[in-house]
């Protein structure tokens, strides 16, 4: 009798392991085919931002964000369309379990100065700790490529990119654009 | 200096991987579990060589290769227009042994036994092996153009490799003076990478406008009525170059059938043209060796399985980049390094007596049409019966009419682009 019960969840457990059936590549095979513009698990060479480390929920959003066109891209718009929710957060799972390493970078000490003062006046609200921190939604600063910085910055500054979180918009909308250089580089410091 | 230090790199790993992979040394032979010879060492067969053993450092794998260097295609056409070095595109062998435990063997195969299971090279060595990776890139179809051999591409390049043509090529431009003609000529699909011959005219043109030459003439005489990322090359070619570069389609007398090498003339069907700097892309197949095993189709290229990359033709010989038929895969750079990690990871799997893993792969192709305009073509693919098919609503070319802003950092991208996958192979 007992056996006899036990039958349909055997084949039903069978089932759910036949490939097709609940389809899904592994997060490693879908993260491995990011690294040709990426680097090897997200540690990429500049200026293509390292992804390696970043908390897994802002990296959930930022490709959800990507895929329904909600922040501007260049090409991951196009590529983030490639997966559903399942991939996406395999995507995610991946690259956050990597260890987050700071590239030494070649930096203008006097940018780096000016940058700080910007940081401690206003970013650091969020940016806590040199921009160590990050959480949900503030993703780490600290040791990011300084050029990556840079033209992300521009990105929040320039009108006509449209990028979504008002609060950033809003935030480098005050600032000069020679600070966008001083807080890359700060940013960039910051190991 | 901007660069990730391997010992870095290697650290983020985490403490077991780097265990595995330095401790490489203290396995013994009998230590490992099988062996994998793979054969070229281009995008496709060093990225293989490399993520095989990330995927498990007991499976021994023997790279074989006949250069010291490997040379980018990609890229190649900045050193056309003198933007770039062809030293910024060469790449050693050494941290695939020195970091990975490759054993990078510097020969050429000449002889693929597949019922033995035994390659053997040039210099007289035999290696066995459980499973085989061919990644040999395209050859070229010498017969294909009346008059185009080996001999007639020193007269009139083909720079399809990167490396001595590209320069013999650079250096018929420089001495050509202003208001030469220069012809490029394009082969029907498929052939390895696409957009690079659209590119190619782009960068000459940027060569010629920008050294006194501005009045010279780029003509592509194509074999094909359309080609990829058309309407944006066209707008770009328009932008910067206007009036320099003319596209002539296969079915407006655009395919060329013989050629004159000593006396530069070209010949369609009708016309006869006559260029002062002819580069002749010529059809193409799989690499020569994937011939010679019986690796290939009637048309020249490998079929494969498309989920592990084994030839359709010889068991547990897998093919992977330019020389195998890849569904809607193009030839690519990105498209084999994509491929060499799914074979990779199946070969992994197989060895292990597991099935091998559900794949997806990617490819994005970045052209430079100027030094601060590129374009872009990318695709997310799957599996579908067996076939590598495009994920629908995905992929595509970057916008038309896109802003100054956008097109500067696609060209920024296409560098980075470089680099990353560059250190992801070789670094």
């Amino acid at each position: 009798m007992r056996s006899y019960m036990l039958w349909p969840l055997a084949t039903i457990l069978m089932l759910l392991s036949l490939p097709g059936i609940c389809a899904q590549s592994s997060h490693r095979m879908l993260g491995d085919t990011c690294a040709g513009c990426h680097g090897t698990r997200g540690h990429s060479a500049s200026p293509m931002p390292i992804i390696a480390g970043l908390p897994e929920a802002y990296l959930k959003q930022t490709l959800r964000d990507y895929k329904s066109g909600k922040r501007p891209s260049t090409v991951m718009g196009r590529l983030a369309r490639g997966y559903d929710d399942t991939e996406i957060d395999a995507l995610a799972a991946f690259f956050a379990s990597q260890v987050w390493i700071s590239p030494r970078q070649e930096l203008d000490p006097k940018l780096v100065k000016s940058g700080k003062r910007i940081h401690r006046d206003g970013c650091g609200t969020c940016h806590k700790d040199g921009g160590r921190y990050q959480d949900d939604t503030v993703p780490r600063l600290a040791g990011q490529w300084r050029d990556y910085l840079e033209i992300l910055l521009e990105e929040y500054w320039l009108r006509e990119r449209r990028m979504p979180h008002l609060f950033m918009v809003i935030a480098v909308s005050e600032l000069e654009e020679e600070d966008l250089k001083a807080l890359a580089s700060f940013y960039a410091s910051q190991r | 200096m901007n660069t990730l230090s391997r010992r870095n790199f290697l650290a983020a790993f985490g403490a077991t991987a780097a265990a595995g992979l330095l401790g490489f040394p203290a396995f013994s032979r009998g230590a490992y579990k099988a062996r994998v010879v793979v054969i070229g060492g281009g995008f496709g067969g060093a990225t293989a060589a490399k993520y095989l053993r990330l995927a498990d450092p007991r499976i021994e794998v023997i790279l074989i290769e006949k250069d010291e260097k490997f040379i980018s295609c990609p890229l190649s056409n900045e050193v056309l227009a003198g933007e770039r070095s062809l030293a910024s595109l060469s790449f050693g062998y050494e941290p695939l042994a020195a970091f990975y435990g490759v054993n990078v063997v510097h020969d050429e195969v000449t002889r693929i036994d597949a019922n033995k299971r035994v390659v053997s090279t040039r210099s007289g060595q035999d290696f066995g092996y459980d499973r085989l990776i061919v990644a040999p890139g395209i050859s070229f179809k010498w017969d294909a153009i009346e008059g185009y051999d080996n001999a007639a591409s020193q007269l009139l390049p083909h720079a399809w490799d990167a490396g001595e043509q590209t320069l013999l090529l650079r250096r018929q431009l420089e001495a050509m003076p202003d208001g030469g003609k220069i012809y490029i000529t394009v082969p029907s699909n498929p052939y390895k990478c696409p957009p690079g011959p659209y590119e190619r005219a782009a960068q000459i043109a940027h060569y010629l406008t920008h050294h006194g030459k501005g009045r010279s003439k780029i003509i592509i005489l194509d074999s094909k009525d359309r080609f990829t990322k058309q309407t944006l090359f066209e707008e770009g070619w328009e932008k910067h170059y206007p009036g320099m570069i003319s596209w002539v389609p296969g079915s407006a007398d655009g395919r060329i059938l013989r050629v004159d090498a000593k006396k530069r003339t070209l010949n369609t069907e009708f016309e006869l043209h006559k260029g002062d700097v002819i580069n002749v892309i010529p059809p193409q197949k799989a690499g020569q060796i994937a011939e010679q095993a019986g690796l290939t189709d009637g048309k020249g290229w490998c079929p494969v399985n498309q989920q592990t990359f084994e030839s359709s033709n010889r068991e547990n010989v897998h093919v992977i980049g330019d020389a195998c038929i890849a569904g809607k895969m193009p030839k690519s750079g990105y498209s084999a390094n994509s491929q060499a990690k799914v074979c990779a990871a199946a070969i992994s799997a197989l060895i292990d007596g597991a099935e091998p893993p559900l794949p997806s792969y990617i490819n994005t192709c970045y052209s430079i049409i100027a030094p601060d305009y590129g374009i872009s073509v990318a695709a997310v693919y799957r599996l579908e019966k067996g076939k590598i098919i495009s994920v629908e609503g995905a992929g595509g070319i970057s916008p038309l009419n896109a802003s100054a802003w956008e097109r500067k950092m696609e060209a920024t991208y296409a560098r980075s682009w470089f680099d990353n996958i560059t250190a992801d192979i070789f670094g």
